[in-house]
């Protein structure tokens, strides 16, 4: 039983704040709500379904349905970092398909700049691994770069390579005027950023922003009298990858797992896909998940994402919105992926509008950490 | 110190106040003696004057706040020029619902008082300038150390520029809150509003300044020096000059008390 085009994207709103002391998580979640359901032409009362991550305190998304005061009989806050709310996508044409839920509002929102917490990197304390494993020093970066180290070690990658991806990035965020990071970088720009833990540069490494966004769903056959030009799920794909009682292959990424699942499902291929909203929270991440996809073969990413081929108006545009990398990451950004995706499949991307034609998109995301234990989840979205 | 958010201009604003007030949309009570607006300097904010809310604040209204893209303000950016943040502080007195008020800046915040009382004469009673200049001269090495830390080049500078070698050698506790206060504000909005500093020229401009202005400087600041402090205070007519020893560029918390006591003596006068 397939979910090809059972459910439809039919509103997204991305926050425009990067730094918020004034506001809690839940107020920008408020907001953003209430501006994607404005945009789907639907009202808060029409959500039946609230899908949410990393927002909710103790009891999961009891405390945010009191916020926006609703009462959903269908919830999921499944949490498996960043990459979460791409499996929400999933998880709601699902619910959507199978009866369970009409109007799915997937929302996230978090603070890293005004509400600082230090150390968020190994096990949280109390988790049970956490003894074992960050006594070793573990942290989100040095598991990426130990993978970038991999990479270049294995397909001779360089940081040039990476830097391209940084470049492109900001070239986007420069047309974005939410982004955090708008002024141009060049490639000796990246490679002067100091390094932070090699061979990732500072400028290899996201932002941290304030910020949150929503999208709302339903069904395919409700999205056609609604505001907005659809956009469809065509299918999704989640997957793991850890330690794996130490049988680990750092070059293989969960997104190899995902990406196979949603071409099969789909029935669509890498040809098929005109545009990408990929992780990045660092230019590793990217590099991989882009051979991960099938764009390139195996380590030849190196190679292939330079020359201008991830530029708006480039043969594959991927991050329009200036991506992690320079315009917004919270800690978790897999909802702008959804966000920005469906904009450039409705045609609203603006000035950063992909130049060639698009029918479809892929939204891939990587929570967690690269060489340490990380999910994808992938959707392909279609405006047709 | 109670604090409380405006929005002035569509941007969340925190202020340190010290009158009597309840909810969060309720104006505090500024009615007590003179209303006093803080302006901070560069890549600064409103607590950096603690000193100077605590004591004002027995016999008089200070407030001071963080500007956009500084410490607890929303927002990832500063302004680029001294004009906006004049016209930003103007958009802040209307959201207090204050007609008027005595403006006081240090540094880039000194440019701002000028400038308000230039533009907005009818807002200001009196002017305050402290550790100023109507013109800076920022060395180009100074904008550039500060473009690398923003650029991601160099990491963040800890050092004692600013301070008098007094304060250095006798209130290093002085200097150590000063870095606490510099990490509340992102490196780019440090650098941007020093170059707002640098692009700012007011010299011409003193002469119509009617006010009364009371100009501090600390003996011993090399980034507005007491010579920069004379200018203002002679092209302005009927202003005083008070330097202060022992001090330099932070001289509202290197010489806290001389400070307050000056400011009231003033402020006892208009």
């Amino acid at each position: 039983m397939s979910l090809k085009k059972k459910a439809a994207i039919v509103g997204v709103y991305e926050h425009p704040t990067r730094f918020a002391p004034s506001k809690t998580t839940y107020q920008i979640i408020a907001e953003s709500a209430r501006e994607a359901l404005a945009d789907a032409g639907l009202t808060i009362k029409d959500v039946d379904g609230l899908f949410n991550a990393g927002g909710g305190g103790l009891l999961g998304s009891l405390a945010l349905a009191d916020y926006l005061n609703i009462f959903p009989t269908y919830t999921d806050t499944t949490n498996y970092g960043g990459s979460s709310f791409v499996g929400h996508a999933a998880h709601a044409a699902a619910a959507i398909s199978a009866g369970l839920c009409k109007v799915a509002l997937i929302c996230y929102s978090a603070t890293p700049v005004s509400t600082p917490m230090a150390g968020i990197a190994g096990a949280m304390a109390g988790d049970p691994s956490s003894n074992y494993e960050n006594p070793y020093g573990v942290t989100i970066i040095n598991g990426y770069a130990m993978t970038a180290q991999r990479h270049m070690h294995e397909y001779g990658t360089t940081s040039e390579q990476l830097a391209e991806i940084a470049v492109t990035m900001r070239l986007h965020a420069s047309m974005n005027p939410n982004a955090k990071y708008r002024d141009p970088i060049t490639v000796e720009d990246v490679l002067k950023s100091r390094v932070i833990s090699s061979p990732l540069h500072l400028l290899d490494c996201c932002v941290v922003s304030d910020g949150g966004g929503a999208v709302v769903m339903t069904s395919a056959e409700r999205a056609r009298d609604l505001r907005k030009k659809p956009v469809y799920i065509l299918g999704s794909g989640e997957a793991m990858r850890h330690a794996a009682a130490g049988h680990r292959d750092l070059m293989d990424i969960a997104t190899n797992d995902s990406a196979r699942q949603v071409y099969e499902r789909s029935g669509l291929t890498p040809k098929d896909i005109d545009m990408a909203m990929i992780y990045d929270s660092f230019t590793i991440t990217v590099l991989m998940q882009l051979e991960a996809l099938g764009m390139c073969k195996k380590g030849e990413g190196g190679a292939w994402v330079g020359g201008g081929r991830l530029r708006y108006d480039g043969e594959f545009p991927i991050n329009t919105d200036g991506g992690g990398l320079s315009s917004n990451h919270p800690g978790m950004r897999g909802i702008f992926l959804l966000i920005e995706a469906a904009r450039q499949l409705r045609g609203e991307g603006g000035a950063r509008q992909c130049k060639k034609p698009l029918r479809t998109a892929i939204a891939t995301g990587i929570g967690g950490n690269l060489g340490y234990r990380h999910a994808a989840a992938t959707v392909i979205l279609s405006n047709e | 110190m109670p604090t409380k958010y405006a929005q002035v201009a569509g941007h969340p604003t925190y202020y340190y106040y010290v009158g009597a007030t309840t909810t969060p949309d309720v104006v505090p009570d500024f009615s007590r003696g003179k209303t006093i607006v803080l302006v901070h300097a560069s890549g600064s904010n409103g607590h950096n004057w603690h000193h100077q809310i605590d004591a004002l604040g027995a016999r008089h209204s200070p407030i001071a706040m963080d500007m956009p893209g500084h410490a607890r303000s929303d927002g990832v950016a500063g302004f680029e020029t001294i004009a906006q943040y004049t016209d930003f502080t103007a958009a802040f007195l209307d959201a207090l619902k204050i007609k008027s008020a005595v403006i006081a800046g240090r540094s880039l915040g000194g440019m701002v008082a000028l400038d308000f009382a230039l533009r907005y004469p009818d807002r200001t009673q009196a002017v305050i300038a402290i550790c100023t200049a109507a013109r800076f001269n920022i060395p180009a090495e100074r904008l550039a150390a500060l473009e690398a830390v923003a650029k991601g080049r160099a990491s963040q500078q800890f050092n004692n520029d600013g301070y008098s070698p007094k304060t250095v050698k006798e209130k290093i506790e002085v200097i150590r809150e000063g870095w606490g206060e510099q990490v509340k504000t992102d490196p780019r909005v440090r650098w941007t509003d020093v170059k707002a500093c640098a692009a700012a020229d007011l010299r011409a401009d003193l002469g119509r300044i009617k006010k009364p202005t009371l100009v501090l400087a600390g003996a011993d600041d090399t980034i507005a020096t007491v010579a920069d402090a004379q200018f203002i205070a002679e092209h302005i007519p009927g202003a005083k000059l008070v330097t202060i020893a022992d001090a330099a560029h932070n001289l509202p918390t290197e010489k806290p008390a001389e400070v307050n006591a000056a400011i009231e003596q003033f402020l006892a006068q208009l």
